[in-house]
């Protein structure tokens, strides 16, 4: 067994080695991405987070939908596909600028959605030894990845590696862009689209479950990023933009309730669209707009921003 | 408790930690050790299925007494007790609304409204596993094989043993008890081969396995919006998704084995290499397709009551395998398709013997594509994967997530070289590990943890978990 036990221990120093060394040569290049939606956007909106007055944050229903060009001050929309109110929150606890306007997406089936855990946060892991208020809220939440974190270092990228590397090699420009994502329908998607619109496959009330619970997390997360709001006298509004699957009265009831008791203003737009005449052709899918569907509720953000900023 | 979780790092090393504590020549505290924790394992999915367990490991433990003591009908009634026990648990808990449906369905086709309702049934864990080892020990005692084991402590670790219980290998007792009984010594060469065996589980399992599973989901759950090339796409890698996932966790599960001083079978022998379906089955999931041939191909008869039998009995072991796997018609047709490939090779060769290469891309073409029927949903998705797949409609595939694609293609890379490699030189993967010499295992090991930390996709069920 002895034999066994020094075998093991030499594998264990040279992971070691390893790691720190895989660990230093990623953190470098990360540093200097700022094109790509993982490391880039991210770098990106920490160049410019306490330089701008409007921040967009939430899923790709956010990232594809709002035009920060639409408002008539600096704005970023720091949206992220396959993210939640985890993700924002984390970014959020980061924000340095006081009387900043702080727009947030959310869907009606994420409020009540008791399987919920913050895990769309993990996906800043790369900064939990680099930011202390990431750290923070890691500590908080996720305190086993911070143990994860120091056993293996390059734990932290994670899913990242390939994109870093990409991103890097391809050309990289230090531009800083609003981060808002149009898009746009090929042919193919279009006649799948329009298939689908015939059989008349929308959803209502998708993945929400009643009795409505509102989840507890999302509610620990909603109290921070208003108290991070308050401490820098900044405005949060939360908001949720068009789609082609509804929810019912009574959910749309209690997710009123809920920001009603937070005191926070809540804007919800699910159906604003559906008065337009042909109003699927602002639609890429249920779910998403096109680019012309984004316009023109990017519009109609900055109508209503307008009226009680 | 998933292999792939942080609660199974914890939990056993500290397993691992305690076993070697205490002597070996205590055999008997080591046995109650791994009992134990193989319950504390299982309960850690839900506590309350450790009653089935105990419950098979009740039954066939005192039943193969009572085999082992009678002789002529008296010994047949005990065997049939056996498998009626363990049938009936595997009956009712897995296919109890299958048949349910399936009969209400029929007398719909009639235009019959049948009243009777399913009953809401949460599967077991590895009941299918486990049921199918307690019957191959009862067997194997009427059989003569084995004598029944004095040993209760035992017997129950057998049953429950953690590595394998809940998604395989499938051990006989004629394998595994005598290692229970006998007093297991460290192996230095034992520890290479596992540790090294445990390390590929992983990268097959959480790199490419769950990688390819976030890549392919969402086209096969809606295979109406993706275009032929999506489908293609997803119909291919669900071949390799299927072999890393069930392949990854009889790695890690011999491997750990390996740990403790058990010796497992080997339960892939690299299918994807074979050059016929009959080969196919003697490399994939080897320890249920040589349980199918021994309980239930030979007993039938086998090939020994002439060609009609013999494909009959063919049909009738894929047909009933391909239930095992899951109560679904979908599974039915998989294995029945299977059955009728081996029984037109008993006949005919499908391509001549000396292109080898063509042999073996034809297999894994044929397999792939009966393999739509093992992952659809539905039959109604598989017939639009299949009128998809053979339609014009090739345009750009879906990719979605690109570094998933990236990783993807990088970990089948890296897969494929470790199984080309295991091939061409005639190696198993079981002893692989011991050859190499301390500098390249070091690094070999290094490299694989770096891959599995860099790449690995979040946890997900293995896809044998649902059997």
């Amino acid at each position: 067994m002895k034999k066994s036990l020094i075998l093991f221990a030499a594998i264990v120093i040279a992971f070691f080695m390893v790691d720190r060394l895989v660990f230093l040569w990623l953190n470098k290049l990360e540093q200097t991405i700022y094109r790509g939606g993982t490391i880039g956007k991210v770098n990106t909106f920490f160049k410019c987070k306490d330089s701008v007055d409007i921040l967009i944050f939430g899923s790709s229903r956010a990232v594809h939908h709002v035009n920060p060009d639409v408002f008539s001050v600096p704005a970023y929309n720091m949206g992220m596909d396959a993210t939640r109110i985890g993700y924002a929150t984390a970014l959020i606890t980061t924000l340095q600028k006081r009387d900043q306007v702080i727009l947030i997406h959310i869907d009606h089936n994420r409020i009540f959605d008791e399987t919920f855990d913050g895990s769309d946060a993990l996906s800043l892991k790369n900064l939990l030894i680099k930011n202390n208020y990431i750290k923070d809220f890691y500590k908080s939440y996720f305190p086993s990845e911070l143990f994860k974190a120091n056993i293996s270092r390059m734990y932290l990228y994670n899913g990242k590696v390939f994109s870093i590397i990409k991103n890097k090699f391809l050309g990289n420009k230090d531009t800083i862009q609003n981060g808002y994502l149009p898009l746009y329908q090929t042919k193919e998607q279009k006649l799948i689209f329009e298939t689908l619109l015939k059989e008349k496959k929308f959803n209502i009330n998708e993945n929400i479950n009643k009795p409505l619970v509102v989840n507890k997390l999302f509610e620990e997360f909603v109290n921070s990023i208003l108290e991070k709001a308050s401490n820098n006298n900044s405005k949060v509004i939360f908001f949720t933009s068009p789609s082609l699957n509804k929810v019912d009265r009574e959910v749309e009831v209690a997710t009123k309730k809920f920001f009603v008791k937070k005191n926070v203003l809540y804007y919800n737009y699910l159906n604003y669209l559906d008065s337009f005449p042909g109003r699927t052709i602002y639609f890429r899918d249920f779910t998403h707009l096109t680019a012309a569907g984004a316009e023109t509720f990017s519009k109609k953000i900055k109508e209503d921003l307008d009226e009680i900023l | 408790m998933l292999f792939n979780s942080s609660t199974f790092l914890i939990f056993f090393p500290t397993v691992f930690v305690l076993y070697w504590v205490i002597p070996k020549k205590n055999v008997k505290l080591q046995n109650v050790l791994l009992l134990l924790a193989s319950y504390v394992f299982y309960g850690w999915w839900d506590w309350r299925f450790l009653s089935l367990i105990a419950f098979s490991t009740i039954v066939d433990y005192s039943l193969g007494f009572l085999i082992d003591k009678n002789e002529g009908k008296k010994r047949k009634i005990y065997l049939i007790c056996s498998i009626v026990a363990n049938l009936s648990l595997l009956g009712f808990f897995k296919y109890f609304n299958f048949f349910i449906e399936s009969w209400v369905n029929l007398w719909k086709m009639f235009g019959y409204e049948m009243p009777v309702s399913t009953l809401n049934i949460i599967l077991p864990v590895g009941i299918s596993f486990y049921t199918f080892q307690t019957m191959s020990y009862s067997i194997d005692v009427y059989r003569k094989q084995i004598k029944p084991t004095k040993s209760f402590i035992a017997f129950a670790t057998f049953v429950s043993l953690f590595p394998q219980l809940v998604a395989g290998p499938i051990e006989r007792a004629s394998n595994l008890i005598p290692q229970l009984i006998k007093a297991r010594s460290w192996s230095h060469t034992k520890f290479k081969e596992g540790f090294f065996q445990i390390c590929v589980g992983f990268f097959r399992k959480v790199v490419v396995a769950d990688s390819i599973a976030v890549l392919i989901d969402g086209i096969y759950n809606e295979p109406d919006i993706h275009n032929a090339s999506s489908i293609l796409m997803a119909v291919i890698l669900y071949s390799f998704q299927i072999y890393f996932d069930f392949s990854g966790y009889s790695d890690i599960a011999i491997g750990t084995a390996k740990l403790l001083g058990f010796e497992f079978k080997q339960n892939f022998n690299l299918p994807y290499f074979s050059s016929s379906i009959t080969e196919f089955w003697r490399r994939w999931h080897i320890s249920l397709s040589s349980w199918l041939r021994d309980y239930l191909y030979i007993p039938l008869g086998g090939n020994r009551k002439g060609v009609k039998i013999q494909y009959r009995n063919l049909f009738i072991t894929m047909l009933l395998g391909g239930l095992w796997h899951g109560s679904s018609w979908n599974f039915v047709i998989w294995g029945a398709i299977h059955g009728s490939f081996l029984a037109t090779e008993k006949k005919f060769r499908l391509v001549p013997k000396q292109y080898k290469l063509v042999n073996n891309l034809l297999i894994f073409v044929l397999v792939t594509l009966v393999w739509i029927f093992f992952r659809s949903e539905s039959f109604a998705d598989t017939a639009t994967i299949l009128s998809k797949l053979f339609s014009n409609n090739y345009l750009m595939p879906y990719i979605g997530d690109v570094n998933k694609l990236v990783t993807v293609i990088w970990g089948l890379i890296l897969a494929f070289t470790l199984d080309s490699y295991l091939f061409f030189n005639k190696i198993d993967l079981e002893k692989i590990g011991a050859q190499f010499k301390v500098f390249h295992y070091i690094f070999i090991i290094v490299f694989i943890i770096t891959n599995i930390v860099l790449f690995y996709s979040s946890a997900q069920n293995f896809i044998y978990f649902q059997f």
